[in-house]
């Protein structure tokens, strides 16, 4: 080995070794015992085969349940997130006045702790004196006991989180936006595209690559979203909000079902390599061209 | 043109209020007195300005407050500075599969974390740092390693080759090259990472429930979830603590937003 790959090493391999313990070798230690039989206090490393994930799929009613929650916050917030977002970028990028100062609010929450953000809606969802229900009130509406109610609660937990991230969305969307030369709308317009047209035809096709990148983060987000249901109804009422990664904390932590803690784990770490995997090796491809 | 103009402000100013209502809320509750809470409306701005709110916050947070620093600090230095090696090497020393290793860190930032997080308290607890500082501040500093290397994998490819080379001529060896010449023009590149790690290690949840059981090194954001549950329809303390945990965040996103923005996009537009 010559200095030169020496060297370089040192500077790069205190980072590989510790992603490699507490990204990879966590990850398999994690797919390892998904296979055993330790659902119980004291480590079981017996092979378990399959038997962990079927019990999930065969007769594990909040797991189901978890899913169908999960595929159905999954598509109204990523949709919601990109659509709010795509179109708030789009009027930021129409030349308006204090851009800065509405680019800064949208993104705010994003600078805040779910725990508080949740922890606010809460308050603004609380059935006797909260904003929104007075609100409700207000306007004659009959109120809603939003997180109490097994239909408004993934609902309320919808728009929150919505709230949350819609300002990384319109960010992503913005950059995108600002990245199209002027000559090309200008040519566009020329040629007599104008409004939906233009948007439909030119705007969209060239910011593709940031709704693809918007699209995984969200998904990635939703698969794995945890804080806020954890803080808002910790999964209920009735399982109404459960999602499998709060699952997969109280079986592993709670309840001590450490092998179907570990499963619950690796299919949610599956399903995020299904969108995140082709999205690195694309990304990866054009950053190669760059360079 | 003019109507649509006006349309496109009018939705602007909608979203402002989506997006800002909610804080009005959490600023004008916890100034109100308890009894006021339950007395009037709480869309009301507060009668008589009330911080015994506060009071109860600080006093069950106070603790959690100190804790998050202790750990977010060190973890943000350390993950910053492992960032900033790793990009230094990825794009001004040219290395046979330099792109696998960056594939290789970068797939950490989709890291859904349960997948990881029943072996990290087992790790934890074999090397003897379960209820350790330590766990967190290393925890914190390992998952943050591939967003910051991405970074400053960004930042220092826009820095010209011509500065390495007349370094080289120089006499300078690899590390004087990184800490004389990278290091001083990486202050842009610093900063963004600095407040990128802060704000995301400061609010993450996750980790601190699972390795802070004990008080002494609970975060401040666990601690606040704590309060949610002993403190129940207590707005004003729970409104107030909500403000005292976002406080530090808020503040530096209104003073460097601009960095904030960078390293969301670091992390998202480049990949």
């Amino acid at each position: 080995m010559n200095k030169k790959s020496l060297s370089t090493l040192g500077f790069i391999l205190p980072s590989i070794v510790i992603v490699g313990i507490f990204v990879y070798a966590f990850i398999a230690w994690t797919v390892g015992v998904s296979f055993t039989n330790w659902n119980t206090l004291l480590p079981d490393w017996s092979f378990a085969g399959f038997h962990n994930y079927m019990s999930l799929f065969s007769n594990n009613l909040r797991f189901r349940m978890d899913l169908i929650n999960n595929f159905t916050f999954l598509p109204f917030f990523v949709l919601g997130t990109m659509v709010l977002g795509f179109f708030l970028a789009t009027l930021l990028n129409t030349g308006v006045k204090f851009e800065s100062f509405f680019r800064t609010v949208f993104l705010l929450p994003m600078s805040i702790s779910l725990v508080v953000s949740g922890t606010i809606w809460v308050w603004l969802y609380d059935p006797t004196n909260g904003a929104i229900d007075m609100l409700l009130k207000a306007i004659k509406l009959p109120t809603i006991n939003w997180l109490g109610s097994t239909s408004f609660a993934l609902p309320a937990i919808i728009i929150a989180t919505i709230w949350q991230y819609t300002g990384f969305t319109t960010s992503i969307y913005l950059a995108g936006l600002r990245g199209i030369p002027q000559e090309i709308i200008e040519a566009a317009k020329l040629d007599g595209a104008h409004g939906f047209r233009l948007y439909w035809n030119i705007i969209i096709p060239m910011v593709q690559s940031s709704t693809v990148t918007a699209f995984v983060l969200m998904v990635q987000l939703s698969l794995q979203m945890f804080d806020i249901i954890w803080v808002m109804t910790s999964g209920g009422p009735a399982f109404a909000t459960d999602m499998p990664a709060v699952y997969m904390f109280i079986a592993s932590f709670k309840q001590n079902f450490v092998a179907q803690g570990a499963a619950i784990a690796v299919i949610i770490f599956l399903l995020t390599l299904a969108v995140v995997v082709p999205y690195l090796f694309t990304a990866g491809k054009i950053t190669e061209e760059e360079l | 043109m003019k109507i649509s103009r006006v349309v496109t402000y009018l939705i602007l100013i909608l979203a402002t209020i989506f997006f800002l209502f909610p804080l009005y809320f959490l600023v004008v509750t916890s100034l109100k007195s308890l009894s006021e809470i339950y007395s009037t409306s709480s869309w009301s701005l507060p009668t008589h300005i009330d911080f015994s709110g506060f009071v109860v916050a600080w006093q069950g947070l106070k603790q959690g407050f100190i804790n998050s620093f202790e750990f977010t600090i060190p973890a943000v230095i350390f993950s910053v500075f492992l960032g900033s090696l790793g990009g230094f090497a990825l794009t001004k020393i040219k290395f046979k599969g330099s792109n696998s290793v960056f594939l290789f860190l970068l797939f950490g930032m989709f890291l859904p974390y349960q997948v990881v997080l029943i072996p990290l308290v087992k790790f934890m607890a074999s090397i003897h740092l379960y209820g350790n500082i330590w766990s967190l501040i290393v925890t914190h500093t390992a998952y943050g390693i591939p967003i910051t290397t991405l970074i400053f994998r960004n930042f220092y490819s826009s820095v010209p080759m011509s500065l390495i080379e007349a370094g080289k001529v120089d006499g300078a060896n690899i590390w004087q090259i990184y800490t004389k010449i990278m290091i001083p023009i990486s202050v842009p590149g610093i900063v963004v990472a600095v407040i990128w790690q802060f704000t995301n290690i400061w609010n993450n949840f996750l980790f601190g429930l699972t390795l802070g059981s004990m008080p002494t090194i609970r975060p401040v954001t666990v601690m606040l979830n704590n309060l949610k549950g002993s403190m129940i329809s207590q707005w004003n303390t729970l409104m107030a603590g909500a403000l005292l945990t976002a406080l530090p965040t808020i503040i530096v996103y209104l003073i460097m937003g601009k960095y904030f923005v960078k390293g969301l996009l670091g992390g998202a537009v480049k990949g």
